[in-house]
């Protein structure tokens, strides 16, 4: 299987401050991974890393290549998308494409034009006289026309409204991802991007605190409701999180088997969110 | 033979599509002051000068580079013409005719150096603003490659769209003025017209900027790494650390080496383009010489020489070359 992205031991330091502490993974070919934190976790440093956009310690390998020495020939094989709106506003549609087309070797225009049919985009206006959902449209349009194996996607529809987050990630699923890709996501939006997640890494505090499929995941968190005569049975299975809502305590399992809480109350299986509050806080929000 | 074909990593990574595609973008970018802006001057004074014409009136441009030597003829300028082209004043025309012709462009040519400082100043700094170096940075383009075509093209390429629209400037105003004149005065038109340096003024002057360039090549630099590296207000910060040194050293030393360094370079090196005249009581025009032949493509080239293997030069690249590494280095890491 090839390795798409393969850190040991990556770090990263603003002076005093540690943005990364000493993350090591490994993400295959034919993944999309989700990258879950809060703000300032260290989430866009890693991408950063992995992008080539800023210098690191550890040892990094992004499609067998050093990304701080090698980020102009990486670039033929990764495509990314940080923030809403990048792309160089004074330039007409037409012109971007054009720069695309000479620069990039495996960008396709008539792919491009193809996804740009399909969306309200002008050919001859400038980029600033687009609407921001517009912009990220033609960007993922132009991204999703360059035959790459890695897409590396930060907050990339940030502000905008929850139509064009949908078709966002829709178009994405349907018309881009195969098994020969790997998609990687960072958004605060971690409900929209649920289900088509394969699997999730969640960073606190420059850490990595969990690297898992999304399956495995789903398997291995469970939410417990007990009424109040089992909480401290509940207590000694050892819960990640303990909060109280509507007079019931709820509990959340770490690698607890499901039969074993079934005997105390009602068990779930979690959303993506609830799993990561309860990671990161332990109930303590 | 697998009859794939493989891209060797090297050329790709220097391919010439890319700097096209660079050089392009960049000049897209400064479209305004490489090519609007000349259009409309040259336009506005290609008209001027119809008018005048129409109505008769033959003023020459004039302008003083330094005592005693001008930059066309002003006044009697005509008399003149008329004596050296009928081969009573003995000078040759051509030098003269350049003089004239660069006189009728200065208007053009003088958007050059705001072109060049703003544009460098600009170039890295709106991408880091506008955060568009993020698109920049997700395409197969190395830094380096970035960083130098933004530089080439500013310097050196759009500069060459500004004396285009120059050159076509100086062959209108020649052509019809010296029909004009043809019509109404005794100037042999003919000799004119045969004797105007249409395309070795415009190549010995670009050769002329180039040397003067070379000189100031570490000053540019330093503008290009101001662009990579000020957080705001780029001209600020390109102007206030000169100062500072220059200040310093008067205050603590009071010598101005450092102020003086940068005055000589900044001072033309390139010979003085104009005229030497001498005047009768009556103001005609008596002698006429040429400073220096700014349509001499030979001496254009020796000057470029000279400045290549001279010490200021060299001195000048060294530190040039330390700062564009900075500006590279800054719009890898540290955007």
């Amino acid at each position: 299987m090839t390795t798409v992205i393969d850190a040991k031991g990556l770090s990263k330091s603003y002076g005093a401050f540690e943005a990364l502490k000493d993350v090591s993974f490994s993400v295959p070919l034919g993944r999309i991974l989700g990258v879950i934190g809060a703000n300032g976790a260290g989430k866009t440093t890693m991408l950063n890393a992995v992008l080539g956009l800023t210098r690191y310690e550890g040892e990094l390998k992004v499609l067998g290549k050093d990304p701080a020495k090698d980020r102009d020939a990486l670039m033929e094989n990764v495509c990314f998308i940080s923030d809403v709106a990048t792309l160089p506003r004074w330039m007409k549609v037409s012109e971007i494409l054009d720069y695309v087309e000479i620069v990039h070797p495996k960008f396709s225009r008539e792919q491009a034009l193809r996804y740009l049919a399909r969306t309200k985009i002008p050919l001859d206006k400038k980029i600033k006289a687009l609407s921001k959902g517009m912009i990220t449209q033609l960007h993922l349009a132009m991204v999703m026309s360059i035959d790459a194996q890695l897409l590396v996607l930060d907050e990339p529809t940030l502000g905008l409204d929850i139509i064009f987050r949908k078709s966002f990630y829709s178009t994405l699923l349907e018309d881009y991802f195969d098994k020969e890709r790997t998609i990687v996501i960072t958004t605060h939006q971690v409900e929209e991007i649920e289900h088509i997640l394969s699997d999730v890494m969640f960073i606190q505090d420059g850490e990595m605190v969990l690297y898992s499929s999304m399956d495995e995941m789903f398997e291995t968190y469970s939410e417990l409701r007990v009424p109040v005569e089992k909480v401290e049975q509940a207590r000694a299975l050892g819960p990640i999180s303990e909060t109280v809502s509507l007079g019931q305590t709820i509990f959340v399992y770490e690698g607890v088997s499901r039969d074993q809480l079934k005997a105390l109350g009602d068990v779930s299986a979690m959303k993506l969110a609830d799993i990561f509050v309860a990671k990161i806080t332990g109930g303590q929000q | 033979m697998t009859g794939t074909a493989v891209k060797n990593p090297v050329m790709s990574a220097f391919s010439l599509g890319k700097i096209k595609g660079l050089v392009k973008r960049e000049y897209l970018d400064h479209k305004t002051g490489f090519f609007l802006v000349p259009l409309v001057i040259g336009g506005l004074f290609a008209l001027m000068s119809t008018i005048s014409l129409l109505m008769g009136r033959f003023n020459l441009a004039r302008m003083s580079v330094d005592d005693d030597i001008t930059l066309g003829l002003g006044d009697h300028g005509l008399e003149m013409l008329v004596d050296i082209a009928s081969g009573t004043l003995g000078d040759s025309l051509e030098p003269i005719l350049g003089s004239l012709m660069l006189a009728a462009s200065v208007p053009v040519l003088m958007i050059t150096p705001f072109v060049i400082v703003f544009g460098l100043l600009s170039c890295l700094f709106d991408d880091r603003k506008d955060r568009s170096y993020l698109f920049w940075k997700s395409m197969p383009v190395s830094d380096s490659m970035e960083v130098m075509t933004k530089f080439v093209t500013m310097v050196f390429l759009g500069p060459l769209v500004i004396l285009g629209i120059a050159t076509l400037l100086q062959w209108f105003i020649l052509v019809t003025a010296a029909i004009a004149l043809g019509v109404q005065t005794p100037l042999p038109v003919g000799t004119i017209l045969m004797s105007a340096p249409y395309l070795s003024l415009p190549i010995s002057v670009y050769l002329q900027y180039v040397a003067y360039i070379l000189m100031v090549l570490p000053l540019l630099a330093w503008l290009l790494l101001v662009s990579s590296w000020a957080p705001k207000a780029p001209l600020l910060f390109a102007a206030v650390p000169p100062v500072a040194v220059g200040v310093f050293e008067a205050l603590l030393f009071n010598t101005h080496y450092f102020a003086n360094w940068i005055a000589n370079r900044v001072e033309m090196r390139i010979e003085k383009p104009g005229l030497r005249t001498i005047h009768d009581e009556s103001g005609r025009i008596t002698s006429l010489s040429t400073e220096f032949d700014l349509t001499s493509i030979p001496a254009a080239l020796g000057n470029l020489g000279e400045t290549l293997v001279s010490a200021d030069f060299l001195v000048g690249a060294v530190i040039a070359v330390a700062l564009f590494a900075g500006a590279i280095w800054q719009r890898r890491y540290n955007v």
